[in-house]
């Protein structure tokens, strides 16, 4: 088994909005994430964090680069195998209220992934595989048979979670997955998720706005600003060493849940607003809100370059001299 | 009203024990989706007396014909243009014959084609907006802008061409109807497909490996079902009445076989003096129409997700 | 105490002063198909003038329902105002009509909402939408409304404001148009603003410019703000008060300071516990509160924490816990704070400063 579970290399994934109009989703990306660890990843709107999350779990094909999982690049595969593979890797979803049918019953949901790929031979056995694993997300036998708008925020986000291990993934991709949630409720999913990660040995790719969450569930963070990763780097490192204009940005801009930290300290506040992702201009795409851009970053893309051990930052003035 | 707190004697003041995982039982019973519709509906009081009146009217189109002595074609030149009696209990048309078994064998008629006029087009509509949808891209592109075309000429006109093709009639009325009605329905799908096809439970079961089929039946069909069925409900009244107009211009249901459009159409020659000819037919097509329309209205409000409680 | 006579208000008489709105157990129900919601059940809090206020609560505890109440914003029916009393600088506005409210509404109060997309009338030019509120308080020529419109878009930091007046809101982002919400809501010079979730909507960049933007204004405009959030942090940065809300009613109320670090009732602690503090991995669990908020249709006859508190006592189940004050003006509705109660060591995790930061620490 590879150590690298996930590798993604120079992925683009570009809309066509309408004529002459590109919208610029993922434009080369490129990280991977080793088995059993979490990697999280933030950005504001507009960064491509949710399509590089679906172009992996295969909902959108990448236009240019790849996606290896476990080393086998997935669209080169023949349906049955493509299948066998694709379903090692899940997804769980923001809106607790959207991402599950509400004509269905909760067994129904769960079980859908083992008809699809005919996991049981038995009634029995599927029922029984069913309230295994809505124990293992903390519901019981007596929520099979309910149906989805009878339940909370939280526990429709452990259905959600039910429905994606029934298959037996290895790998997690959580779209902002706790993001939609009460704060107390987000703990205790926060909870369940790390403690499947230990006893299934999951990978995660965790997406998420909230940096607080981040800094505590990650191994690993990458920084995404308009579909370009702009920093990368294990996560205390990251928050305690930003190197990235728009990081430093980033993290001045999130207010902390410690008053005398807040009060007292000056908020040094990136102006502006994140720019569209459409037709974006050439160089690097911070260079409009930055104040230390210079000339160079309004012609050349900067690339991804080590500042450090495993911590990488792609942007011209970092790697200048004068820094 | 002050509550005495110094009065609680201290052993209250004790750990209760550490709280049970009670909260995360539900308490209400279970409901499937469409009981939980078909309640709502049964307390909508207005939709109930639709949903009875059409029986109603339904039911006798059926039976009354059966027991009446006379056929709706029979004629009796003797008592022609009669007022209702104990004999003829809507009296007699212009050439004697019963018009109260020919108005319910017209209900007959025009419910048929009132109904199978709307549901046979919602189900092209359905096939046709449901490809459109789910696969996008230049098939939807083609099928829409064809349904753009053919939609610049009136319905009717289409209607009234092929009629004088393949005849008149309650079959060829209803074929009629089938190739010319299913456009609004095609693309209502289509925008409903376009949006539950993006939603996180469809994208989900794409996720976990779902066939094209599987997503279909199983997660577009149900979640559209509802819809497709209240706008079927609401395509009655309209076609009941594009059948009473095509009748009504001599187009639709030739005599003999009745339709309250024809029967409206005979009733209007003699209005002047026999205004129950034409009073009859009438009521008994608004009264047909308006009670589809509140059955239908209830069974939207029913399905809509909005007034949950 | 001073007597203000306000010509323009038509006579109205206002008293000055240091608490500009007092509520005093608030009682709000909706009354529904399924039967009576109990919204609010007797909250009670005050506002002091150019002072900042955030209610923090989870969803369902009552937080909007409150501040829509006091604004008389919430439809009745199937809202009904139930007791309690409302005053608004010294004056009993508890049973204001519609149209008493309406001379409120704007001049002396105004709200901001969470959704900037759908706040904003999108067939209407935004100066106009400005000015709309100026005209209805003061008599003023639309010269004068003009220009009072274009001096807001530049406090709230909008560029070239001249041109944006004749602007629609599509043409706007998110932040842009949240910017415009403040200028409305500002355009009177209220006394009070009621934000309700401003800043959920949009990018943590753009929201912490909007929360620096409403500091601001505090200042110059001399206004007192209520923040309504669940997000912690931001209630860190920005308020100066808290009162944290649980099932219809405000368990605890103090100095942001006091709640930070020296919470006193169970759920303020579960709450703070459920933020990872800096410095805590993964391999420590987050200490959760199990369950989940109570059913209001049935509200419980004793403390609405019961069912979900680590530290509950016989008495909770069955009487509801007045409010104690521990200090300066810090209060808690918990029997743990009763003389007769055992004392305890909550679990609940310390944040400083001093200890988690290792930089730009004053």
């Amino acid at each position: 088994m590879p150590q690298k579970i996930l590798e993604v290399k120079n992925l683009k994934k570009y809309f066509q909005i309408s004529k002459g109009q590109v919208l610029k989703a993922v434009d080369d990306i490129s990280f991977s994430i080793d088995r059993g660890k979490i990697l999280g990843m933030v950005g504001e709107s507009g960064c491509g964090k949710t399509t590089v999350g679906r172009t992996i779990v295969h909902l959108y094909k990448p236009d240019e680069g790849e996606v290896l999982f476990n080393g086998i690049n997935v669209h080169e595969l023949n349906n049955k195998k493509y299948r066998q593979v694709t379903k090692k890797m899940q997804m769980i979803f923001q809106d607790p209220y959207a991402s599950l049918d509400p004509r269905k019953t909760v067994s129904a949901i769960v079980g859908e992934g083992i008809d699809i790929h005919k996991l049981c031979r038995t009634k029995t056995e599927r029922m029984e595989k069913i309230y295994e694993t809505l124990e293992m997300v903390g519901l019981n036998r007596e929520h099979a048979n309910r149906f989805p708008h009878e339940f909370s925020g939280g526990q429709r986000q452990r259905i959600g979670i039910a429905r994606a291990l029934a298959v037996g993934p290895e790998f997690l991709v959580c779209d902002e997955a706790i993001s939609a949630l009460d704060v107390s409720i987000q703990a205790q999913i926060i909870n369940l998720l790390i403690d499947l990660q230990k006893r299934l040995n999951l990978t995660y790719l965790f997406i998420a706005h909230d940096l607080s969450i981040i800094r505590y569930i990650s191994d690993d963070t990458v920084v995404m600003y308009l579909g370009t990763l702009v920093e990368k780097a294990e996560t205390e490192e990251l928050f305690e060493n930003p190197l990235h204009p728009y990081t430093i940005g980033l993290l001045e801009a999130v207010p902390i849940a410690d008053p005398d930290y807040e009060k007292s300290h000056k908020h040094d506040l990136l102006s502006g607003e994140v720019p569209s992702p459409i037709n974006p201009t050439p160089g690097c795409r911070f260079s409009s809100r930055c104040k230390f851009a210079k000339g160079i970053c309004n012609k050349e893309t900067p690339f991804l370059k080590t500042a450090g051990k495993g911590h990488m930052v792609a942007c011209h003035m970092v790697h200048s001299e004068e820094w | 009203m002050t509550r005495d707190f110094a009065g609680i004697p201290k052993d209250e003041f004790e750990f209760a024990g550490k709280s049970e995982e009670k909260s995360e039982l539900l308490t209400r019973p279970s409901i499937s989706f469409w009981r939980d519709v078909w309640r709502r509906l049964f307390k909508n009081k207005v939709a109930m007396t639709g949903l009875v009146i059409i029986l109603a009217i339904a039911l006798s189109s059926l039976i009354i014909p059966e027991l009446s002595s006379y056929s709706y074609s029979q004629q009796n030149l003797r008592n022609i243009n009669a007022a209702p009696s104990s004999q003829h209990w809507f009296g007699t048309d212009s050439l004697g014959r019963d018009l109260w078994v020919r108005t319910w064998f017209g209900a007959r008629v025009s419910l048929a084609v009132g109904i199978f006029g709307s549901i046979i087009p919602s189900l092209i509509g359905v096939l046709i907006g449901g490809i459109s949808g789910y696969f996008g891209g230049k098939v939807d592109m083609i099928i829409m802008r064809l349904i753009d075309i053919i939609i610049c000429i009136p319905q009717m006109i289409y209607i009234i061409l092929i009629m004088l093709v393949i005849g008149s009639g309650p079959v060829p009325l209803i074929i009629a109807f089938a190739i010319t009605g299913w456009m609004g329905s095609a693309r209502n799908v289509r925008g409903l497909i376009l949006k539950i096809k993006e939603e996180e439970f469809v994208l989900a079961s794409r996720i976990l490996g779902a066939s094209h089929g599987r997503i279909i039946f199983n997660h577009l069909v149900p979640n559209t079902l509802g819809i497709v069925v209240v706008s079927m409900t609401l395509g009655v009244p309209a076609a009941i009445f594009q059948e009473a107009y095509l009748s009504f211009i001599g187009l639709g249901i030739k005599p003999p076989i009745p339709s309250w459009g024809q029967l409206a159409n005979l009733g209007t020659a003699v209005f002047r003096i026999y205004p129950t000819q034409l009073l009859i037919p009438a009521i008994m097509i608004s009264l047909t129409m308006l009670s589809f329309n509140l059955f239908g209205d209830g069974l939207r409000d029913a399905l809509d997700p909005k007034l949950r409680s | 105490m001073r007597w203000i006579r306000n010509y323009e208000a038509e006579w109205e008489i206002f008293v000055v002063t240091e608490k500009i709105l007092e509520v005093k157990n608030l009682e709000f129900s909706f009354d529904t198909y399924a039967g009576e919601v109990h919204a609010i059940r007797g909250v009670s809090f005050h506002i002091n003038q150019s002072e900042s206020l955030a209610i923090v609560g989870e969803s369902g505890c009552g937080k909007s329902v409150t501040v829509q109440s006091i604004m008389k914003l919430a439809p009745t029916p199937p809202g009904r105002l139930k007791g309690g009393r409302i005053v608004y600088r010294g004056r009993d506005i508890t049973n204001y009509g519609d149209r008493q409210m309406e001379k409120l509404r704007g001049k002396e109060m105004s709200m901001i909402f969470q959704d900037p997309m759908t706040s904003l009338n999108p067939t209407m030019r935004i100066g106009r939408q400005i000015s709309e509120g100026i005209k209805k308080h003061e008599k003023i020529s639309p010269e004068e409304a003009r220009k009072r419109s274009v001096k807001l878009l530049k406090e709230v930091g909008i560029s070239d404001p001249d041109r944006n007046i004749m602007r629609y809101p599509h043409m706007y982002s998110g932040g842009m148009r949240q910017r415009v919400m403040i200028a409305i809501a500002l355009a009177c010079n209220p006394k009070i603003l009621f934000a309700d979730e401003p800043t959920t909507s949009l990018d943590v960049t753009t929201q912490a410019q909007i929360l620096e933007l409403m500091n601001h204004l505090k200042r110059e405009f001399d206004m007192a703000i209520v923040l309504i959030t669940h997000n912690l942090g931001i209630v860190a940065r920005f308020a100066e008060r808290i009162s944290v809300m649980y099932a219809g009613k405000i368990v605890e109320t103090g100095k942001t300071q006091d709640i930070f670090y020296d919470p006193r009732h169970p759920y303020t602690w579960g709450l703070l516990n459920s933020v990872p503090a800096v410095g805590k991995k993964r391999t420590e669990q987050l200490p959760t509160i199990k369950g989940t908020p109570p059913d209001l249709f049935m509200p419980p006859k004793g403390c609405g924490f019961y069912d979900r508190c680590e530290y509950r006592m016989k008495v909770c189940k069955e009487n509801d816990p007045p409010s104690t004050e521990i200090e300066g003006g810090h209060f808690a509705s918990c029997w743990l704070l009763d003389q007769r109660a055992p004392s305890i060591e909550p679990y609940f995790v310390k944040r400083h400063s001093k200890e988690n930061f290792g930089k730009d620490v004053i």
